[in-house]
């Protein structure tokens, strides 16, 4: 080795413990950078865990129920939500009833239903239905069809108080109102509003007290009413007062077995005293009224199928005769992605000397074939698309409807 | 030695046995991946959630816990996983939309005040820590600080 070598060497020697100072110092300071950073990250992070949660992003997003006892505090005030229901539709229809026999066809501005709860106070609710018709002659009627408080006292206990829906089978308790919920573009015949020809009572106006159960084999649900019953006549409901001193009972009891989801069946009673109408000949005396029912459903996605029937006696003690109606309906439908393609076979069943039902339209013997598509097109707009075979006592008609249906 | 013909034959034979090895490998990691439990607060005694109970609780059949306490719904976010599970195991529905609809429905039916909330996973964590009788189903690996929550596995899943 020369000189230059060594010297070099020497060099290299000398110089290195300076370098590896150097690189030592630059790491440190770089660590010290990070453990900064970190540092600020922890306080960023503790700052937003102490603070509100940013509002939710979902269209679907409300608070849902209150801390137990918050509505003692001072800010406490109960939460409202408005929804609604509305449907426009065309009809066409071929031999109606009426002065325009032969065939129709027009469109329809549908009822608004407008749906308001509100949590009064920890469980409790409030729940009204208020719809807005609109007349063939062009006026608009308000009806509150639900008017309801209602205390969950838990699963087993819930009790409301004011206008519901009687506890008459499967489609009584579960479709109200709001056309959008159902898969057709109507209720079954049987089902019809009072106000609408329907034969049943499907309204009430008194206590109502409902729950579920889950034992061995399923689950088992409740609903009891006791209420002021039927008026004189079929679309009558007794809001402010009641003409005899007798009730209306009714009751519902349901099993959902867990070894088939989706599967329910249950029967349903209900008793009353029609009152009678003072000189009327036919009518002089009350009408004893007793309905039984059952319900088979499947409603396991995709498939929707429905089984439901009640039977109507009624005991007329003007004549001390007996008058019995029947009806119900079969439905289903399978759900392929947005569409639904449905049929459902309605069937009644009137006892034409039934003085309570002379001169309701639409209480005669009928049946009626009811093929559709649902389309839902968006989450809460329907496109339905129905035919509809009707074959009753007083004529048959064939009709369409094109329906768009909605809830806001 | 095999012929050209032997040879052809085994190609796709083992392609398939490649193909299975790694769908083999890959599996249980996406399974990792979507690991899902149920949250509680961490006051909630409840030790055990089956998939039935949790039919039951997000169907609001039933509305308080055992204690009494009311049963606070939250939904997982949109499009995760965990409300992927939510749509297709709990509900046993084809597409998220129809959750909304159920929603409405039972709103309808007076069984709800209001459709249940679907925050984001921070703000669902957040509240479960807060509200006593809070629900939600998320992806284990989502939870960072499982403090002041209990997190159980979701039986029958």
């Amino acid at each position: 080795m020369g000189r230059p070598a060594w010297a070099a060497l020497g060099l290299v020697l000398l110089l290195a413990p300076a370098q590896a100072r150097g690189d030592d110092a630059a790491r440190i300071e770089a660590l010290e950078r990070e453990v900064e950073e970190l540092k600020l990250l922890v306080k960023d992070l503790q700052a937003e865990r102490q603070a509100p949660p940013p509002p939710s992003r979902s269209p679907m997003a409300h608070d849902h129920g209150s801390a137990s006892g918050a509505e003692n505090s001072a800010g406490w005030v109960p939460t409202l939500a408005i929804r609604g229901f509305g449907n426009v539709q065309y009809d066409y229809q071929t031999n109606p009833e009426g002065p325009h026999s032969g065939s129709t066809n027009h469109f329809t501005n549908g009822a608004m239903d407008l749906l308001i709860t509100s949590e009064v106070a920890s469980k409790v609710g409030f729940l009204s239905e208020t719809q807005f018709e609109f007349e063939p002659d062009g006026s608009t009627s308000i009806d509150v069809e639900r008017l309801l408080l209602h205390y969950d006292y838990s699963d087993a206990m819930n009790v409301a108080i004011g206008r519901g829906h009687t506890a008459l089978g499967y489609w009584n308790a579960r479709f109200h109102h709001g056309v959008w919920l159902y898969t057709t573009t109507d209720r079954p015949i049987l089902f019809r509003f009072e106000d609408d020809g329907g034969i049943l009572p499907v309204h009430f106006v008194g206590l109502e007290a409902g729950g579920s159960v889950e034992t061995a084999p399923g689950l088992v649900s409740y609903v009891l009413d006791v209420a002021n019953g039927r008026g004189e006549i079929t679309d009558q409901v007794q809001l402010i007062e009641d003409r005899n001193h007798s009730k209306m009972v009714a009751g519902m009891l349901r099993l959902a077995p867990d070894a088939i989801p989706g599967l329910a069946f249950g029967v349903n009673a209900l008793m009353d005293e029609i009152p009678g109408i003072p000189g009327n000949p036919d009518r002089a005396h009350s009408i004893g009224e007793t309905i039984a029912g059952f319900h088979a459903v499947y409603t396991e996605s995709p498939w929707e199928i429905l089984l439901e029937s009640q039977y109507i006696h009624h005991e007329d003690r003007t004549c001390h005769c007996n008058h019995d109606s029947w009806g119900g309906y079969f439905q289903t439908g399978y759900r392929l992605g947005k569409f639904t393609p449905y049929y459902r076979f309605d069937w009644l069943g009137i006892d034409e000397q039934d003085p309570f039902y002379t001169g309701v339209v639409g209480a005669e013997d009928s049946l009626q074939h009811v093929f559709g598509l649902r389309i839902d097109w968006w989450t809460f707009v329907a496109l339905k698309l129905e035919y509809r075979r009707l074959l009753a006592r007083s004529a048959d008609s064939n009709a369409g409807t094109a329906q768009v249906s909605f809830a806001f | 030695m095999p012929s050209e013909r032997q040879a052809r034959t085994r190609r796709p034979l083992r392609a398939a046995l490649a193909a299975a090895a790694l769908a083999a490998w890959l599996l249980p990691t996406a399974a990792r991946a979507a690991e899902i439990v149920v949250v509680l607060n961490e006051k909630n005694a409840v030790s055990t959630v089956s998939l039935q109970q949790l039919r039951l609780i997000y169907g609001a059949y039933r509305r308080s816990w055992p204690d009494g306490t009311p049963i606070q719904l939250l939904l997982p976010a949109a499009g995760s996983p965990a409300m992927q599970v939510m749509v297709t195991k709990v509900f046993r529905r084809q597409r998220e939309e129809e959750i909304a609809q159920y929603y409405v429905d039972l709103v309808f039916q007076q069984k709800l005040v209001k459709p249940p909330t679907q925050p984001s996973i921070r703000e669902s964590l957040a509240r479960v820590r807060s509200q006593p009788g809070a629900i939600v189903i998320a992806e284990k690996d989502e939870i960072d600080d499982p403090s002041g929550l209990r997190l159980l596995p979701l039986e029958g899943l």
